[in-house]
């Protein structure tokens, strides 16, 4: 959907056509389930927040400007909403390696340093949400939107309501930690 | 370029955010340097960690609608409740308040009753009529107001 269709969906729903937004929500839930299961890591409470998203979103179109794309200010609300959420409950969780050891046993520092077996290792979805998991909420959602959602630094910006300074230096602290994560697990790192 | 500043600017360089010199003196470091060749690598491996998206979801849409058109179809209540009490509700309380007045009036002194004189003017109150003065004595009084202030 180009951002010329997208606004004059917008205007439909806003004078009242309401069943208009289904064709809005079919276009981004994917994209907005995903960046609330990246950041609050919980399948239910992701698809609550999505939802949740929506909703406010739905409420709050008549003040949407076109100043940004419909999705990054979806992407906005929801992000929000997570952050929220998780400063709210207290979610943010550190998943020490004690964590990890705990899932795979003691072998956990020491894994396999075949290339093989490593690549398998980093390929593992739950290992690699559980290093995604380590980061700072903040960190987690510039990561998400760079990697998974592939925004824009601009757009980035946007979301988080910062600048592009700040999410040159989110990006790479967060990088930086991964991959020390990642080498760490590996065994080949400090 | 130094090394400590490429690596600096290594990340940047995978989202395409450097200038063209600036790629070019990072291309010829990473060339020589192995170090950080390992860090683009790894930077590369981060993009499988991230989830990939989910699948599309009729019932998630589904359920939204129907939220959105259930907060639709209540709303014209909650809108009515809103006006019932932020403005019909005071609105029938002094209504009420000025009928119960004039009910406890007595029922002769009823038809004298004007707002001039419930809310202390005393304009419409002949002073040359004594049943009158008696009558709006006997407002003044029920409202609280003493005969020197009229």
């Amino acid at each position: 959907m180009t951002r010329e269709e997208e606004r004059a969906l917008i205007e439909r729903i806003v004078s009242g056509e309401t069943q208009a937004f289904e064709l809005l929500v079919r276009e981004h839930h994917r994209r907005i389930l995903g960046l609330c299961l990246s950041l609050v890591r919980d399948t239910a409470l992701a698809e609550d927040a999505a939802q949740e998203s929506f909703l406010r979103a739905y409420n709050a179109l008549g003040d949407f400007e076109n100043r940004s794309s419909f999705s990054t200010w979806l992407s906005r609300i929801a992000a929000n909403l997570c952050l929220e959420l998780l400063r709210r409950e207290g979610r943010r969780r550190e998943e020490s390696l004690d964590a990890l050891t705990e899932n795979f046993g003691d072998a956990a520092p020491a894994l396999p340093r075949e290339p093989q077996n490593a690549a398998r290792d980093l390929e593992n979805r739950d290992m690699a949400q559980r290093l995604l998991a380590r980061l700072a909420p903040e960190s987690r959602l510039a990561v998400t939107l760079c990697e998974v959602q592939g925004f824009s630094y601009e757009e980035i910006a946007e979301v988080m309501d910062c600048t592009l300074d700040s999410v040159k230096a989110r990006l790479r602290r967060a990088r930086l930690e991964m991959i020390a994560e990642m080498r760490r697990l590996e065994g080949r790192g400090a | 370029m130094e090394h400590k500043e490429l690596e600096d600017k290594i990340l940047l360089l995978r989202d395409g955010r450097l200038s063209r010199e600036e790629t070019r003196l990072a291309e010829a470091h990473l060339a020589d340097c192995a170090e950080c060749r390992a860090l683009l690598a790894d930077a590369e491996k981060i993009k499988l960690f991230a989830a990939p998206l989910p699948p599309a979801s009729d019932r998630f849409v589904l359920s939204v609608m129907s939220k959105i058109s259930k907060a639709e179809t209540e709303s014209p209540l909650n809108r009515f409740m809103s006006l019932l009490l932020n403005w019909w509700v005071p609105v029938l309380t002094v209504e009420l308040a000025f009928a119960l007045l004039l009910f406890l009036l007595p029922s002769g002194q009823q038809q004298d009753v004007t707002l001039e004189s419930v809310i202390g003017t005393g304009a419409a109150i002949s002073t040359a009529d004594t049943a009158q003065d008696q009558r709006a004595s006997y407002i003044s009084n029920l409202l609280g107001v003493s005969a020197e202030e009229q």
